[in-house]
Formats: structure tokens, sequence, C-alpha cells
């Protein structure tokens, strides 16, 4: 089937060569940073994680889109979803890629990655991750693919299949949950000590992965013959609302604690995030920018006129999915560290290589999902 | 790993031939092929070629520490010896003494005495060979005015013409040695662990370069090479330990071992013999009579960040 890949128009081939450009640039990057050490990034002894693993545990949420249509599908055979629950699992399957190579970008010693295996930790929340997250990949490829031959065949999913579809749904949860704690168990960061981490990642994810979805469905809706309907879009839709209401209110839930017990280890990183801390305000634009977008998303989401227009859903679902990638690719991560456990103020500052990384595994994995979409596209489009 | 590696798609032939080295100097030659083709091998062949580019195969695949044999252990100490030799030019020592029986080491600081003249800060890095550039300091010094104990209200940047200041005390945090680590307890690969003399130790040839053991340390005493480390040859500590200031590379993590080479052999910490006013101790905890035994059962003690639960083996005290 992968062979569908090589064929297509001009506009398929200019945007595949775009993507491997930045790749090809991404990948140079890294040579350097590999020859040089992780000093070539804005990272430092008091921030010692910054974009990369921000970037990680963003895509992590993206990933959760393929349950969101997974479960009521599967579960509760909701037959608008059959069209479009492949371009869920695919795009599990680029976001988790994403993860795993935003894992290796950040290794300082890439070459022992696989001590991983000859020494298997089980007291490590990190040695978890690695396990859930190759397995959601796995799952995905493996349920995405045999689907979709099925369909290429036109005969039904063999029955064998199900066991695997019913067993990535509580798997999402796990990537998320397993995520949140590599967190939320550290004694000495009281930014990230808190028992709602994982139930706020739950939340964003499946506001942020099926945001994109839909901006997904809308650009292929306008740009190809492939229509996922609008009524699953509208679900999607309201999907997307509840998750960000969720969402933005399990961070209030944090707001409250921390500001009302006024525990400095607690609240020093939020009014850093927020209004700035000792005169160091290097993340106050973004987190206003976050919480504007989160603002207007809501608006548009909540208020059915403007969910219900193409044109306004698809501004409020780019508001969703930027709102969280700030909050969750750069805020959350690095102000962990900001201040440090010893109180000291130790600013961040992504560099160009680093970031020229981060957009080359984007671009990583934008051409896997543009790969396996063409495919997938291109099946439905001959068995239809 | 040799055959996880040699599995990988997208390396040719010559690769294939190097990672399986008949004698070292077949090693040797791959690793010329690599440097000269293995960089277009995609990134399979690239990690490889970085892997050589910096460490020879038996670097490579080396195993931890705590699961080489005797055997293995002396033929790593004579690779670094020769490695050593060659990068600064000296013979060195790089034990691999296990601990002494009988011994659980704890330290404690006297912060009456302390005057923050940061002796123990240079001592440090001198003994145990931290990078000048980047620069790695395991201690840190912090400045605290008289009746208040906020970190947030405390400083290491202090400079005034002489110490002790008026109106300020002093209070050095370094590792603290807890032993119940959060550190050691994040780390994927076990490439950290507590050794049973209480030392918390790193293996620098196995760890990945994660950095979750810093995320995860409240004390903020880990500390990461974030490149190449630099130590001038003149100033390069020969009598190291395997698992202490034995150089270190690029991307790994390192800190304090309370001088596992120095207390392996029955002496001092580097830091509690240059102190000027006597105010680090040192010692063996199982033993009632020692300093630090007597110390902590006669003194106002008390532990950084004791609400964490990490017990640490590293006292701060009021000597009057």
């Amino acid at each position: 089937m992968l062979e569908k890949a090589l064929r297509g128009n001009k506009s398929y081939f200019a945007w595949i060569g775009f993507l491997l450009i930045l790749v090809g640039m991404g990948f140079g990057f890294y040579l350097r940073q590999l020859g040089f050490g992780l000093g070539i990034t804005g990272m430092s002894r008091d921030v010692s994680w910054g974009l990369y693993i921000g970037q990680f545990t963003f895509l992590v949420g993206v990933a959760a889109s393929a349950v969101m249509l997974v479960l009521p599908y599967y579960l509760h055979n909701y037959k608008v979803f059959g069209k479009i629950t492949i371009l869920g699992e695919f795009l599990a399957v680029a976001a988790v890629t994403m993860c795993l190579s935003f894992i290796v970008v950040d290794l300082g010693r890439p070459d022992r990655a696989f001590n991983v295996l000859l020494y298997p930790t089980p007291n490590s929340v990190l040695f978890w991750d690695m396990v859930v997250l190759n397995g959601y990949l796995f799952l995905n490829i493996f349920v995405g693919w045999t689907v979709l031959e099925s369909e290429a065949k036109s005969v039904p999913p063999p029955k064998w299949i199900k066991p695997f579809i019913y067993l990535s749904i509580p798997w999402a949860v796990s990537i998320h949950t397993v995520t949140a704690f590599l967190y939320a168990g550290l004694p000495g960061r009281g930014f990230w000590l808190s028992a709602i981490m994982a139930p706020r990642f739950l939340g964003s994810a499946f506001a942020a992965g099926p945001a994109l979805l839909i901006l997904i469905c809308l650009f292929l809706r306008k740009y190809t013959k492939f229509d996922a309907g609008w009524e699953a879009i509208q679900s999607l839709a309201k999907i997307v609302t509840y998750a960000m209401i969720i969402s933005v209110f399990f961070v209030l839930c944090e707001l409250f604690t921390v500001f009302y017990s006024q525990i400095p280890e607690h609240m020093y990183h939020f009014l850093y995030l927020f209004v700035g801390l000792h005169g160091h305000s290097g993340l106050v634009p973004w987190m206003w920018a976050s919480t504007v977008l989160a603002a207007i998303a809501l608006i548009i989401m909540i208020n059915p006129k403007t969910r219900n227009s193409p044109g306004t859903l698809a501004i409020g679902c780019a508001a969703v999915f930027f709102s969280l990638w700030i909050e969750k690719g750069i805020t959350l991560v690095i102000t962990g560290y900001i201040p440090s456990p010893l109180e000291t103020i130790t600013e961040y500052h992504a560099t160009l290589p680093e970031i020229g990384i981060v957009i080359g595994v984007w671009a990583l994995g934008f051409l896997i999902m543009s790969v396996l979409y063409k495919v997938a596209l291109s099946v439905k489009a001959e068995s239809a | 790993m040799s055959e996880e590696k040699t599995k990988e798609p997208g390396q040719t032939s010559e690769l294939k031939v190097s990672l399986d080295p008949a004698s070292s100097q077949e090693a040797a030659e791959g690793k010329e092929l690599i440097n000269r083709r293995g960089f277009m091998q995609g990134t399979a062949g690239v990690l490889a070629a970085m892997a050589l580019g910096s460490c020879s195969w038996q670097e490579f695949f080396q195993n931890n520490f705590r699961r080489m044999t005797k055997g293995e252990i002396e033929q790593t100490v004579e690779r670094l010896r020769s490695e050593y030799k060659q990068k600064y030019g000296k013979d060195f020592v790089v034990d691999a003494e296990g601990p002494i029986d009988g011994t659980f080491f704890g330290y404690a600081l006297d912060i009456q005495r302390c005057i923050g003249c940061r002796k123990c800060v240079y001592a440090c890095v001198e003994e145990n060979n931290q990078s000048r550039d980047p620069q790695i300091q395991y201690i840190r010094v912090l400045r605290f005015k008289d009746g208040d104990m906020d970190l947030e209200h405390s400083t290491i940047y202090y400079d005034p013409e002489e110490v002790p200041e008026k109106g300020y005390y002093y209070l050095p945090v370094q590792c603290q040695q807890c032993e119940n680590p959060p550190c050691t307890k994040v780390c994927p690969v076990q490439a950290t662990w507590t050794e049973p003399d209480g030392i918390v130790v790193v293996d620098y040839n196995w760890c990945i370069g994660c950095r979750y053991c810093m995320a995860a340390c409240p004390y903020m005493g880990r500390w990461f090479n974030f490149a190449d480390p630099v130590i001038p040859a003149d100033k390069v500590n020969v009598n190291t330990h395997y698992l202490g200031n034995r150089p270190r590379m690029r991307n790994v993590v390192e800190k304090c071992t309370f001088c596992i080479q120095r207390v392996r052999k029955g002496r001092y910490p580097a830091c509690v013999e240059v102190c000027p006013v006597g105010a680090r101790k040192f010692g063996n905890l199982l033993d009632p009579n020692s300093e630090i035994s007597r110390i902590i059962q006669t003194k106002r003690v008390f532990r950084l960040k004791s609400e964490l639960n990490t017990q640490p083996k590293f006292y701060y005290f009021f000597s009057i």
C-alpha cells in the first residue's frame, strides 16, 4: 500500500520536498549538537530541560486524537467517525514518532540509548514512559494499517484486531498519565508537584489533539476530494469544547491552591509565569498569549453559531492548539526550573540550533503524517 | 548492544565488519572507515560514528560498573589510564576500590563557624577534576542575612573584600548524600546508585545524559557537562577513582562523591581538609564514638529540606 504515497500531484511533491528540506536542516543542526554537546542549546545547569522536552510533552497530548475517535466509533458504534478514525490513528503515529525523536535529540548520549533496554529500571518513570510510548506507536501503526488493508481489499477488518483496538483505548490514557508522572513525583519542584497533573494532561490532550484533527479535516475538505463529513467535524468540535473547558478549569484549580495557600515553593513559579519574579519575566508574554488564546478559543467554541461555521471553527481550533502548545510545549517544563530549588533564577532562551532541531523534528512528524494520510486517502478514494 | 546495532538498516558492509572487531587493530581500522564514510549513512550510521568519534569500541560496549567482572574492571581501568595518559600526558591512578567494611559516611557543617571564604569550593574543583570551562562547582555557598533563613532571600553571588561580612552568615550546599535519594530513583538506566558506604555515585560511562536526576534533586547537587570538560593538564589530579574524580566526558552528569577516592583510603574529603575554620566534619556514622556521631548526638543539628523526606546524611549544626 505504501507505494500509493509515491503517486501524487505537483503540490503534494512540493510539500514533501519542503518538509524534507526542513528535516535535513534540522539534521544538520543535530550533527552540530552531537559534535559540541548540549551546551549548544539554551539549556543550562539551572534549566536542564527546555524546548525539546516541552515539545515532547505537548505531542504526547496530540497523540490523544486517536482515542477520541476510536472510543466513540468502536465502543459506542458511532458510525460518523468511521471515515476519519484512520486519520486519528495515523496522526497519533506521527505525534508519537515526534515524541520519541524529541527524547532522542534531548539525550546527551544517544549512542547509549539502548542502556534503557540493557538495564531495565522499573522504578524510573522515564523507563515506563518509553514502554508506553513505544507500545502506543506500535498499536496505532498495527491497528491503522490492518484496518486500512481490509478497506483496500473491500473486506471487513479481521476479528482478531478487535482486542488490539480495545487495548489502545486505556493505553492512550496511560501515555498521558505516565508522562504527567514524570513531573508530578519530584519532591523539589513545586510547580510540578501536583496531583492534578495527570488529569490536566488528559484534559489538554483531548482538546489539542482533536483540534488539530479538525484543522486537518477542514483543510482536506477544502483542498482535496476527501470530506470527513460535517457531522463528524461537529462532534469533534464538541469534544474539543468540553475538553478545553475542563483543561482551563484544571489550571484554575492549580491557581487557587497555590495562591490561597501562599506556599512559596509552589507560588513563586506561577508568579514568575504570570507577572515575573525579581525582574525576570522571560515567559510572561508567552503565558499571556496562551491565556488570551484560551479565552478566544472558549468564546468561539462555546458559542454554537461560531462553532458551526467552518471559518470561525478553524480560528477556534487554531486558538485551542496554539494556546495549549504554549502551555505544554513551553511554559510547563521551563517554569518548573524557575526559580530553582535553591530559589535562584536563571532564565532560559532557546538558541538558533535548538529551534532548528525542533523545526526539523516537527517537519519529520508532518512528513510521516502526510505520507500516511496520502496512503489512507488514496485507499479510501479507490474503495469508494 | 552489538547485535541491535548490526541489525540497523542503512549501514554498509564496511560498518558491519568494523562492528565485529577480531583484534584491536582491526577495530582501529574500522574506526577509520567510519570516520570517513559513516556520516552519510542515516541516523544509525551517524550515531555509531559519533560513538566511535569520541570513544573506542571497548568503551562503546562497556558494561554498567555494577555488572562488570573483576577482570572487566581491570581492563576498563587500564583503558582509561591510557586514554588519560594520551590526553593529559600523565600517569593516572584509577581506583575501583570497594567500600571499607563497617563504614557508612556522614557529614556535618558548622554554620556558626563557616565564614563564607569558598576555599572548599575551589579545593573541590581541583581535587575532583571539575571542568573549568564550562564551569562546574559542586559546592554553592549561600549567603543569608542574620535573622533570616529564607532561601528566597539568599544569594550565591557575594563578593566582599573580606569575609565574614558583618550581619551575614553562610550556608554551603552540595550533594546531601540522601538516604532516600530522589535522584537515583528516577534514573532510567541505573547509571547512578548508592554505594554500601552511603555514597551516591554515577557511572559516567553508562549515563545516557537525560538529566532526569537533575530535575529530581531538590538541592541542585548534580551537574551536567554541557560541552567537553576543560581541565588544564598541569592542574589535573591524577589520583582518581572510577566512581569519583576521574576525568569525565561531555553530555554526562556528575556530582559530589564525598571524595570517594580519598575517603575509601581513610582520608578526609578535600573540602573538610581545606576548611580554615574547621567548620566541616566528616566520619563514620556506624561508629558511635566518631566525631560525626558525637555531633549528631550532642549538638543542635538540622537537615536541609528535611520535610521532603530525602533523609540527607549531610547535617548542619550550631557549635555553641
